[in-house]
């Protein structure tokens, strides 16, 4: 055995050229197919990092009015989960995180904004099995004002002192007693939390939240034993809700119906309105791995390409070698040597580079790639897919040269196929149509992503910053003349040209919790208020198609502007129609009826997002006695730099003791498009791959075809063939083949990327230069590569060419 | 040692069936050198490659130390050649990413003798080719006489009965050329059995007896009187 390895390594560092494509060909192989994997297993694997996790359901309401369905949240009523376990005992534990009204803490000194604090019940740490490190178990989170911390929140305040017993600010006024540290939540789960607060009936929280029986947002969690009957605690679930909330249901005819979500499906398939977290989408990851899976037969072709010229570059050697007595098992024992050791090399090299690209994955693409490893299914998978490769590469072209007689052997040459399509070919245009239609893919989805961030979204978000600010504050006095000054520093700065305060910011989700009155609305439905002031239209530059802004100096509290998907919602076709009328609105906990006339109509805007179609908004003033938490602030410039700091000094003016936090518009309008950029940085990155392949495959491939016509060409230059002649004749096939590709990738992508689009909305239209560019780059990329070796073969002296033969 | 009976071998393509030997029989016996002359495309080394167990014939017998092997599979033809035969081409047929060393060893690793043997038995061969110093060498570094007497030490080193050479000074110059005839001289005279394809009446000179092929038949065989005199 020492000897085939000796030999095995001369061998592939005489034959330098072939061993590295061959290596890189397993190394692209390879790398693609660990870091898909990962990405794959990183994102499947959500949530079952949580012992139990097939037995965890979270409650999903969807809500119907006038019998439609009007919304689907992820959240319920919190009374579901505090008397459920008594009526089923199948329920082994039930518990709910919500969120909190104001995102904004001090500890110590330190004053941050986190908004993966969140309340929780005691039962929220059982059904999720979360280790208390520090804390009594059967304490924590059940008196009222006090908190747990993970470990790494412990750690990043508190340091070496222990934080059980330290003191959680919560702005505006309450303190929270830390009692515990719970062991952090894994990163690969659908919600995360640095800090649980307890949530009590003693604390001063808002009446509708506080209600067993009030409002939906509580994310409610069940851990069921083993084969429950899920249709009938469903059904179950159905009935207790409907017993508690009877009147309300029956006031605003309105119908909610609970479904029992299983936890694992929440981070790949679940998108409904308030998320706690951004989820995946099942699709992009299909698609990702399908790409994958493309590149990996790209590279696996080449692969095998390689393998089969090396049969015929080592075919003279391998005649000698049967010629003085070599058997075949003999003969496939020296290729099986040279195959181990490329094979060997491509490991290291590809999970040393797969490390290397660790925190680029972390960073980059927020994908850990450290769990994959402990798979075992990915480690069979791996290890079969090594195996397959060593046997293909290793022993399947050894078998099939010494079948051949050794004097064949010793002339064996390649010959190209004259007629008909070969192996090689179909390979070269597979590679090209996988690269066009990847970058036909690309091109279309960052034209649609441009699309939307550049449409009319009626309403204006550039040059514009939001500056937050104590929400839920009741204004005082005092507060009002803070405020009016902090308005009016900011107002007198010439790079300010307006700014307007509102409870929710362009890019935010506002609660679409406010039914209408049956009688005023025909079709039904639900709308989301939106906390503005006046100066919030002129402000954002929305349209106003009928009415009046809000009447400055007006209580405000009865008036309203609506939008003009609420006007069709109304049953109106004409905005100057409505204007006048009184809306009578209720909050589906039923505790909140007020009624409101409207002053004014705007046009519809993209308030929440541009992909999906437009829901109705109701403006309503309510800022004469509150603070709403955001101060939008347009600017003249895009140069926030030169305002921010008098900004900051403004505020802390304004607000001694509060942090200063800033949003600039469009970036937090825009990280919407976060999966779909994300995807275009996958594909970008797939792209270079695919072109990296399929360089290497064609340079190889025009190596051999050119250099068994040198003759050929010595021939014709010797007949009067110029140098542009032979290399058109040499380019000719290429560029036949990149067309081919071009044919068949063209309707597949244009299939596909139509697929996609369906997603949204508002879609861009797929221009043909889309495609023309992606075929005229995979048109450039055959003809630089073929080209420099077709010049060399074109220019070359045709005598020393015939020679040569 | 060698018998031949009615051998033929018919090259087909799609159209044309070309009679490369056209019942050849032939005898060569144990020590003899024996030169097989004929203008080109004759049948020689088809001839010799059948001989050599590199290739089958069509139909006649052909039989190897009394063995009928004319009909032996690849597997059994590899097994009867390995260390019976050696083989000496015009182009060599040196292994280009093996040293000098390494290619006169071939032979022994594929008979699985031990590493201590293999190695006195290069050695004695190298040095006996007078290339002993450049055992480490690879074949471009050395001129075509060296290169040929490389083939030879390789064809020789598991001491067959029978050495195949085919025109073996081809590529040479006559200084060259007449180095390796002698060496072939020297192994004939030791006992190895020689047989040897040629062009050049010069080489043909040197074995006992000259076989002339003409379109695959044997035209005329001649006993060499001054060679046959020192047998």
């Amino acid at each position: 055995m020492n000897y085939y390895i000796k030999i095995a390594v001369r061998n592939l560092i005489r034959e330098k050229k072939y061993s590295l494509f061959l290596l890189l060909s397993v190394c692209i192989g390879l790398i693609t197919f660990i870091l898909v994997s990962g990405y794959v297993f990183y994102e499947k694997g959500f949530d079952r990092v949580f012992p139990d996790n097939k037995n965890i359901y979270r409650i999903t309401t969807d809500i119907y009015s006038e019998n439609k369905l009007s919304l689907s949240i992820p959240e319920c009523e919190r009374g579901i989960s505090t008397s459920i376990n008594e009526k089923y005992p199948n329920v082994l534990a039930a518990g709910f995180i919500t969120k909190t009204n104001n995102p904004q803490y001090k500890i110590g000194e330190e004053i941050f904004t986190n908004k993966h604090i969140y309340h929780a019940s005691y039962g929220f740490l059982d059904v999720f099995s979360i280790p208390l490190v520090r804390g009594n178990k059967t304490q924590v989170l059940t008196r009222p004002y006090t908190a747990i911390i993970s470990e790494s929140t412990a750690k990043k305040y508190f340091g070496a002192i222990d934080p059980v017993g330290q003191v959680l600010f919560k702005y505006p006024v309450h303190e929270y007693t830390i009692e515990g540290v719970f062991r952090d939540i894994p990163k690969q789960a659908h919600f995360s939390a640095d800090v649980l607060l307890s949530f009590h009936d003693d604390m001063h929280l808002p009446p509708p939240a506080k209600a067993q029986w009030g409002e939906t947002g509580f994310y409610t969690y069940l851990k069921l034993k083993e084969n429950t009957d899920l249709n009938h605690l469903e059904a179950g679930i159905n009935n207790l809700v409907a017993e508690n909330k009877k009147s309300t249901f029956e006031k605003n005819n309105i119908q909610h119906k609970y479904h029992l979500q299983p936890l694992n499906s929440i981070h790949l398939h679940s998108a409904l309105k308030n998320e706690l977290e951004p989820n995946s989408r099942a699709g992009y990851v299909y698609l990702i791995f399908m790409v994958g899976l493309l590149i990996l037969a790209a590279s696996g072709f080449n692969y095998i390409q390689f393998s089969f010229s090396r049969l015929i570059n080592s075919a003279k050697q391998t005649g000698i070698k049967k010629i003085n007595g070599a058997t075949s098992s003999e003969i496939i024992s020296a290729s099986l040597a040279e195959s181990l050791i490329i094979h060997l090399v491509a490991l290291i090299v590809s999970l040393a580079v797969v490390r290397m690209l660790f925190p680029v994955m972390r960073n980059e693409f927020g994908i850990l790639l450290e769990p994959v490893f402990a798979q075992p299914l990915f480690l069979e998978v791996l290890s079969g897919i090594l195996a397959v490769s060593i046997f293909v590469n290793g022993v399947l072209p050894a078998l099939l040269i010494s079948r051949f007689n050794s004097l064949e052997l010793l002339t064996l040459k390649y010959k190209p196929v004259a007629n008909g399509i070969s192996f090689r070919q179909v390979i070269v245009i597979a590679q090209f149509v996988i690269i066009i239609a990847i970058v036909s893919g690309i091109s279309g989805m960052n034209k649609q992503v441009n699309f939307l961030i550049d449409k009319d979204k009626g309403l204006e978000l550039t040059n514009t910053v939001v500056v937050k600010v104590p929400s839920n504050l009741r204004k005082t006095s005092q507060r009002i003349n803070n405020l009016q000054a902090f308005e009016h520093d900011l107002t007198s700065h010439s790079s300010i040209l307006g700014i307007s305060s509102s409870n929710a910011i362009p890019g935010d989700l506002p609660a679409y919790n406010f039914n209408f009155n049956e009688k005023q609305s025909q079709k039904g439905g639900k709308a989301a208020l939106v906390v503005a002031d006046s100066s919030y239209i002129t402000n954002y530059k929305i349209d106003l198609i009928a009415g009046n802004n809000f009447f400055t100096n007006s209580e405000g509290n009865n008036q309203c502007i609506i939008n003009r998907a609420c006007l069709a919602v109304l049953g109106f076709n004409n905005p100057d129609e409505i204007i006048g009328k009184v809306l009578k609105m209720r909050d589906e906990s039923g505790l909140q009826n007020f009624d409101t006339q409207i002053v004014g109509v705007t046009e519809n805007t993209d308030f929440s997002n541009a992909k999906e179609k437009h829901d109705p908004i109701i403006l309503i003033d309510w800022t004469q006695n509150m603070i709403w938490g955001n101060y939008s602030i347009k600017t003249a410039t895009a140069n926030y730099a030169s305002i921010l700091p008098f900004i900051r000094e403004k505020f802390h003016a304004t607000f001694p003791n509060y942090p200063f936090e800033y949003v600039v518009l469009t970036d937090y309008y825009n990280s919407q498009f976060n999966a779909e950029n994300q995807l275009i940085k996958i594909f970008k990155m797939f792209i270079l791959v695919a072109v990296l392949i399929s360089v290497i495959n064609l340079f190889s491939i025009s190596w051999l075809l050119i250099s068994a016509r040198v003759k050929e060409i010595g021939i014709r230059k010797v007949n009067g063939a110029k140098v542009s002649e032979v290399l058109t004749m040499l380019n000719k096939d290429f560029i036949k083949w990149v067309a081919i590709a071009f044919v068949i990738a063209t309707p597949v992508a244009y299939y596909a990327m139509n697929k996609w689009l369906e997603n949204f909305a508002y879609k861009t239209t797929l221009s043909w230069w889309i495609f023309a560019l992606a075929g005229l780059l995979a048109l450039g990329i055959a003809l630089l590569t073929v080209s420099w070796q077709s010049w060399r073969a074109a220019t070359r002296n045709p005598v020393e060419a015939l020679r040569y033969e | 040692m060698i018998q031949t009976n009615k051998l033929t071998k018919i090259f087909r393509t799609e159209d044309v069936e070309t009679y490369a030997l056209n019942e050849v029989s032939m005898e060569v016996k144990r020590g003899e050198f024996v030169a097989i002359m004929g203008p080109s495309g004759c049948g020689k080394s088809t001839l010799l490659n059948i001989i050599g167990l590199l290739d089958n014939p069509s139909g006649g017998e052909y039989y190897f130390d009394g063995t009928e092997v004319g009909s032996y599979k690849e597997r059994q033809r590899t097994m009867m050649r390995k260390g019976n035969i050696g083989f000496v081409f015009q182009s060599f047929n040196l292994i280009d990413e093996l040293t000098v060393y390494e290619n006169v060893e071939l032979p022994l690793i594929y008979l699985k003798k031990k590493a201590s043997e293999r190695k006195e038995m290069v050695t004695a061969v190298l040095e006996r080719m007078k290339i002993g110093h450049r055992a480490k060498h690879f074949p471009q570094q050395l001129s075509g006489g060296q290169q040929q007497r490389v083939a030879i030490g390789r064809a020789v080193v598991a001491n067959p009965k029978l050495i195949l050479a085919d025109e073996p000074t081809g590529n040479l110059d006559s200084k060259n050329g007449l180095e390796v005839m002698n060496l072939l001289t020297e192994l004939n005279r030791e006992g190895t059995t020689i047989i040897m394809v040629t062009h050049s009446m010069h080489d043909a000179g040197f074995a006992h007896r000259v076989i002339n092929l003409f379109d695959g038949e044997i035209l005329t065989e001649n006993v060499n009187e001054k060679m046959a005199d020192i047998l």
